[in-house]
């Protein structure tokens, strides 16, 4: 469900935590609200929910103003997930997921369905898990735990408030692969808080920066990157962005299929001369990747020493660009094949692709 | 003669006393558990603070006042009689019931509490389903804490003759009578002690697992 906020304001006495902002959060998509503490970006989260409320300006669900949707009945439709993750202690991981579908109502063996199915979707063993108490989980099941309960209801919404914040460094990455496999599923529209640059370009489809109550810039993750708007989101986002934003992006997402490759067998000079691209892909008589030369060298050898002579390197669908990057950096060149898992030739990720401007 | 004389001679007559005792104890312990816990939670509900707060500072002192002060003090307001013990009784045992119940909610992580209020519990459900169960293991150590001191002081209501163990023990002291003082004693700690156990039990069975278990790792 897209959400809309305009002209929102907060002021708590004479302050002013949220100053007049206007932004549309996109359907399905992951929304990062990214500033240092005291920007409003937790504040904008919570009018969201109605925790907090607004002083000025409206919030619209499907076009549908927040005052004419019960609080109640919003909390339960919208998955709420926060730092401390707030999970009950005296309840087992079966009763906390199952509040809010016991709070609509839901018939037991539906629950219990629902509960299952999402302990698999978070990647825990359900019969292992299901009557551990919050204190015998570590702080990365407690995690997986809140989430489940986020989506228990099924909701279109989902709210995270630093959800992983208080998870150490190396948890925190393998949480954060989950949560994006798990996005992938479900396809939900969430809100997302954080003050770690890197989780919001690593998260989020659409970043807005706060700053001092009011955004400072928003829009798709990489236009935030190629064109910062001002310094405080370029230092924000620091020296490095683009180079690091490549460890994020997955290598199947940016494939050109415009390549050029042979068999083998039935490659002569002319033929390789006709191809257009610099460098071209050898095959061998079941269409399986051998290798690649560029046409510089191809022209220096004789047929028969093509073979000897192919280079071999190349990445895998679910590589990173960053992986792409690093072997055109360390082999000097400006072409990568990406190779499936059966050896067949999916396409070629470029030097210009990478570095394009999107 | 042996200090056992008294009891063993007498069953019927402490039997009697006993059950008298019991009675003042329990009329006056169960109003004070439903008043207390009932007061507990209305002096943390929010729009209460302002008081609440107030009222837990004037139960912290009157936690101080000797039991036989207070019971001394209604008998010059009310007169003699069970009614007077009763309602002394009452008032002396609600206090530990109120602060406990009172310190059991105020200690529930406000996180819990915004997380279930996020989750779209109203504040009916919060009460009943977070902070009651949560706060229990405080709420029952008042209730305990309440019935031995009730148990305990309910010998002193014997003095304004409203009846009980009492009246055994202060007429074997002013008789100088050992076996009469232990004829009475014995039955009261008795009492306390199996109480303390019952409620244990109840303890036990209200209070979920996951708040006993200590954290991991």
């Amino acid at each position: 469900m897209p959400i809309k906020l305009k002209n929102l304001t907060k002021k708590f006495g004479d302050y002013t935590a949220v100053n007049n902002i206007t932004l549309s959060i996109e359907d399905s998509k992951i929304t990062v609200l990214i500033g240092p503490s005291g920007c409003g970006k937790t504040t904008t989260l919570k009018m969201i929910n109605g925790l907090i409320k607004r002083t000025e300006g409206n919030i619209f669900f499907n076009e549908i103003s927040i005052d004419k949707i019960n609080p109640i009945d919003l909390r339960r439709r919208i998955g709420y997930v926060i730092q401390e993750i707030g999970l009950f202690p005296h309840m087992n991981v079966y009763q906390n997921i199952a509040v809010v579908p016991k709070l609509l109502g839901w018939k037991e063996n539906k629950i219990k369905n629902r509960i299952n199915e999402l302990l698999e979707l978070v990647n825990l063993n359900p019969e292992e898990n299901i009557f551990k108490y919050p204190k015998q989980l570590s702080g990365g099941q407690k995690q997986r735990v809140g989430v489940a309960r986020a989506l228990a209801a099924d909701p279109e919404i989902l709210l995270m408030d630093e959800p992983f914040g208080a998870i150490d460094p190396i948890n925190r990455e393998k949480l954060q692969d989950a949560f994006i496999d798990i996005q992938e599923k479900i396809k939900k529209t969430i809100v997302f808080v954080t003050h770690d640059i890197r989780e919001a370009i690593k998260l989020g489809d659409s970043i807005s920066v706060f700053n001092t109550g009011k955004i400072e810039q928003s829009g798709k993750t990489f236009e935030i990157i190629k064109k910062p708007k001002n310094k405080f989101v370029s230092n924000l986002i620091g020296n490095h962005a683009e180079i690091n934003t490549l460890e994020f992006r997955k290598a199947e997402n940016s494939i050109d299929k415009d390549f050029s490759a042979v068999k083998i067998n039935a490659s002569d000079t002319n033929l390789l001369k006709e191809q257009k691209n610099s460098y071209v892909i050898f095959l061998d008589d079941n269409n399986n990747f051998l290798g690649i030369l560029s046409k510089e060298k191809i022209s220096q050898l004789s047929t028969e020493n093509y073979l000897n002579n192919l280079k071999t390197y190349f990445i895998t669908p679910d590589s990173t660009l960053l992986d792409a990057a690093g072997i055109m950096l360390s082999k000097g060149i400006n072409t990568v094949p990406v190779i499936s898992a059966e050896k067949k030739v999916l396409g070629v990720i470029k030097y210009e692709t990478i570095f394009q401007e999107e | 003669m042996n200090i056992f004389t008294y009891l063993l001679e007498n069953p019927d007559y402490i039997l009697e006393k006993t059950f008298q005792h019991i009675y003042i104890f329990l009329i006056s312990w169960s109003f004070a558990v439903i008043t207390g816990i009932i007061s507990g939670i209305f002096i943390t509900r929010e729009k209460n603070k302002k008081i609440g707060r107030i009222i837990l500072v004037i139960i912290g002192i009157t936690q101080s006042v000797p039991s036989i002060a207070v019971i001394a003090l209604f008998f010059l307001f009310m007169g003699i009689g069970f009614i007077t013990a009763a309602f002394a009784l009452f008032l002396y045992s609600l206090v530990p019931i109120v602060f406990n119940t009172a310190s059991g909610l105020i200690s529930v992580d406000g996180n819990v509490k915004e997380a279930a209020l996020g989750m779209g519990m109203t504040k009916k459900d919060i009460l009943f389903k977070i902070e009651i169960p949560m706060a229990m293991p405080s709420v029952f150590s008042g209730i305990r804490n309440s019935a031995v001191i009730n148990i305990a002081t309910a010998t002193v209501a014997a003095t304004i003759g409203a009846g009980g163990l009492g009246v055994i023990i202060f007429t074997g002291l002013s008789h100088f009578n050992a076996s009469m003082i232990f004829a009475g004693a014995v039955p009261v700690s008795f009492l306390a002690l199996s109480i303390d156990l019952i409620l244990g039990f109840l303890e036990k069975k209200f209070t979920s697992e996951g708040l006993k278990i200590s954290e991991e790792g």
